[in-house]
């Protein structure tokens, strides 16, 4: 028995790094908050990104966590040089930022280019828009900026890569990385946006309503995937804990949303880990879809959700006793269009979901801002067509073209 | 109600599915097929080349569900394959059925590329077209005219398919007897296309022939017998001398003269029309041989040469009946030559019937009101009273 056990071990892949392959979710993680204080004239923080798209930036956001009688800031764009800011702003802007909030401030026009790399750079207005310093900057006299702790290098839209995303503090005119994930918006003309929404790191919990024979009361929870393409999904990762001892497996259910009713029909269930396979700390785990005629997915909504008997609700965090959590990262509000900047972009494509009531199909909730750590796993999606063809031609008119003897 | 997660976890089933979850193998399954998708797509081009209409709807169709699994239901590559499918709907006389697959490519168009997108002119060209066949001018009208301005707003200015809307939104207009804005329209759409820097020569022959059909409107005889002169000047500039264009121009020019000029002009036109013609028609009598026969009856018919003009209208019926099927309006339209051919040779009930024929058919596609329709009862009407 113990050999088998070891077996189903190994039939579930374990890893603290996600797997670089073909994959559709969100991988974008966030642990905690954290915060930098600038409450000095010489510290300044930037946030560095590479440039998504072309795009003309009219605004940018950044989230300020504590302000106390908070002076002005500058907040600039500026072109990275060597991993720092040039120290040139292509385009900037004043603002008192507000404790626990988004500040949005317009820029003038800023061109940025796909691929180059550019800093949105945090510090006092010391000048506080006039000619001399009147500004007063110092522990009582400051605020702080939110980043969180995991830095993913990944652009959160659409899971692609970002090696130089970093926050980087100034303090004594020197810069240097902080190895956090920054936490911004940039928008631009035309509905171009990019940026980091998620000012939220958050748990989610799978629970049983008590008495495992109860199915009503569980709390289910997953994620809404929208495919871009048919997907023959082979495997699922999610990141995952155990709350406590739960005693029952984690169960994952694919299910099929049929927007027109507002349903979302089971369309096959199974086992997802045992509890003894479920770390205690957040950690991906892949698991291999068991029947892949089940996980072969159209390129339209999708849920692929975790239930289990074990535990119940509780209203200390993370929600549920003897249960299972799932990571999620989330926004708070108070950013235009969050949804967009989100994985996967609109409100109503990929996002977060839930059930209260044991996944009674036409109750299921959307967290239209939030994505839970839930990745399928397959082959890339195929290139659109390249072939051109020329349209076929229109019949000749029957009527236009009269009798010119007439 | 049934809970649908009533899965029990047995220590036998957790060992069954130990077994069952496997290591992951990456991309072991196959995707649907788009070779397939090729293969769909031209397979339907071929066929619709040589007439085969329905079997290359079947094969856009099959097309269309291979790209809806593989991109989805709203993705901008599911358009060509609509719009040929709306095409194909469309030579089969399923108007109705073409209206809805047209109206959804466009409304791809403008989901994927917004309301201001250049490329959507192509799909409001195609359902204004639509439209204009099932005289529905009015409705084809605003599609065309914003077809038009995207073009015009567009930053590549294509005075090509610039001038192509002009002409289109001018036979629109032309169709509605708004003669002056369909002459400017034409006049600018000649002016766009002597920009380009290869010059098109169907494209200026037909825009001299829209010119001239709307002189004729306007009783401006003069200016329409120049437009057609001007036709046929542009065909012989651009086209080989004993080519079916030239004589096309040739038959136009002289049936112009038959209706409004001196006869005996018209004579020496259709004579050298006939000689072309002739080169085109052999025993070969298919769908890609039904231009050169109908021009060849038409030639026949204005030397009166009834009786060769008859025999090539018959075979060309049997022809577009086996393409297209017995109701469709083509088979009605080219029913309506043969009967006028008949009634060129006296046989007048031979012609009635035909015509009532012809009439069944275009009722059973088109309202009441259409011209087709309009103008068949007309003839039918004037061959039962005893008036050729």
């Amino acid at each position: 028995m113990r050999f088998l056990k070891l077996l189903f071990f190994t039939a579930v892949v374990f890893s603290a790094t996600f797997p670089a392959l073909a994959d559709f979710g969100n991988r974008f993680v966030a642990d905690q908050r954290l915060s930098t204080v600038l409450d000095a004239p010489d510290k300044k923080m930037s946030c560095r990104f590479t440039c998504q798209e072309d795009m003309d930036v009219t605004a940018a956001a950044v989230f300020c966590t504590g302000a106390e009688n908070p002076p002005a800031y500058l907040l600039s764009l500026q072109v990275d040089d060597h991993g720092r800011p040039s120290g040139t702003p292509m385009a900037f802007s004043h603002f008192i930022p507000r404790p626990e909030s988004w500040t949005t401030v317009p820029l003038p026009r800023a061109p940025l280019v796909k691929g180059k790399i550019y800093h949105l750079v945090v510090e006092q207005d010391a000048l506080r828009g006039g000619g001399h310093p009147v500004g007063v900057i110092g522990p009582g006299h400051c605020a702080s900026f939110l980043s969180t702790d995991v830095l993913n290098h990944l652009h959160c839209g659409d899971g692609t890569d970002d090696g130089n995303t970093n926050v980087l503090l100034s303090e004594g005119g020197h810069w240097h990385e902080l190895g956090q994930e920054p936490v911004y918006a940039l928008y631009g003309t035309g509905n171009s946006l990019q940026g980091n929404p998620y000012d939220d790191p958050g748990q989610r919990p799978v629970c049983g309503g008590g008495d495992p024979a109860d199915k009503d009361r569980q709390v289910l929870q997953g994620q809404a995937l929208h495919f871009h393409c048919g997907y023959a999904a082979t495997a699922f990762a999610v990141r995952v804990r155990k709350q406590g001892h739960p005693a029952s497996p984690l169960n994952y259910s694919i299910l099929k949303n049929f927007f027109q009713i507002h349903k979302a029909a089971p369309i096959y269930t199974a086992v997802a880990l045992g509890p003894d396979q479920v770390p205690s700390r957040f950690q991906w785990v892949t698991v291999g879809f068991a029947d892949k005629s089940k996980s072969n997915f159209s390129p339209e909504c999708w849920y692929l959700v975790f239930q289990t008997d074990s535990g119940r609700p509780s209203k200390n965090p993370p929600g549920c006793e003897d249960c299972y959590v799932i990571s999620d990262v989330g926004n708070s509000g108070g950013l235009a269009q969050a949804a967009e900047f989100s994985f996967d972009g609109g409100p109503h494509l990929s996002r977060a979901v839930y059930s209260t009531d044991g996944g009674d199909p036409s109750h299921w909730l959307d967290l239209f801002e939030r994505d839970a750590n839930v990745v399928a796993i397959g082959p890339n999606c195929p290139p659109l067509p390249q072939m051109e063809y020329q349209p076929l031609p229109t019949p000749e008119p029957l009527i236009g073209l009269g009798d010119f003897s007439k | 109600m049934k809970n649908p997660f009533s899965l029990e976890v047995s220590p036998l089933r957790t060992l069954f599915w130990a077994f069952l979850i496997p290591s992951v193998v990456w991309g072991a399954e196959p995707m649907m097929d788009i070779g397939l998708l090729e293969t769909s797509r031209i397979g339907a081009v071929n066929a619709a080349k040589t007439g085969g209409f329905a079997q290359a709807l079947r094969g856009e169709e099959q097309a269309l569900k291979i790209a809806q699994d593989q991109f989805g239901p709203t993705s901008l590559s599911l358009v060509p394959i609509l719009e040929d499918q709306g095409v194909l709907q469309w030579h089969l006389a399923r108007y109705g059925e073409a209206e809805e697959t047209l109206k959804w490519a466009l409304a791809l168009r403008e989901k994927n590329l917004g309301p201001d997108d250049p490329q959507l002119a192509g799909s409001l060209d195609l359902l204004a077209a639509l439209y204009g066949e099932m005289n529905r001018w009015e409705e084809a009208r605003p599609l065309e005219k914003r077809a038009l301005a995207l073009r015009q707003a567009g930053a590549s200015g294509d005075s090509r398919a610039i001038s192509n809307s002009q002409e289109l939104l001018g036979r629109v207009e032309l169709a509605l007897k708004n003669t002056g804005q369909a002459l400017a329209l034409f006049q600018q759409a000649q002016e766009c296309l002597e920009k380009l820097s290869k010059p098109d020569p169907a494209a200026s022959v037909n825009l001299w022939k829209d010119l001239a059909r709307t002189f004729l409107a306007r009783q401006n005889l003069p200016q329409a017998q120049a437009c057609l002169e001007k036709a046929l000047g542009a065909d012989r500039k651009g086209f080989a001398p004993d080519s079916p264009q030239v004589a096309d121009g040739m038959l136009d020019l002289a049936d112009f003269d038959r209706g409004h000029g001196p006869a005996d002009k018209s004579r020496a036109l259709d004579d050298s029309a006939l000689a072309i013609a002739k080169k085109f028609v052999g025993t070969n009598d298919d769908y890609q041989a039904l231009p050169h026969m109908k021009r060849l009856a038409r030639a026949y018919a204005a030397i009166g040469d009834g009786s060769s003009a008859g025999d090539l209208w018959k075979k060309v019926v049997q022809t577009e009946t086996a393409v297209f099927g017995p109701e469709h309006p083509k088979v009605a339209l080219d029913l309506a030559h043969l009967a006028e051919v008949e009634l060129g040779l006296n046989r007048k009930e031979k012609a009635k019937k035909d015509l009532q024929k012809a009439l069944l058919i275009l009722k059973h596609s088109f309202q009441e009101d259409h011209p087709l329709v309009l103008e068949t009862q007309g003839l039918l009407e004037e061959t039962s009273e005893g008036r050729p």
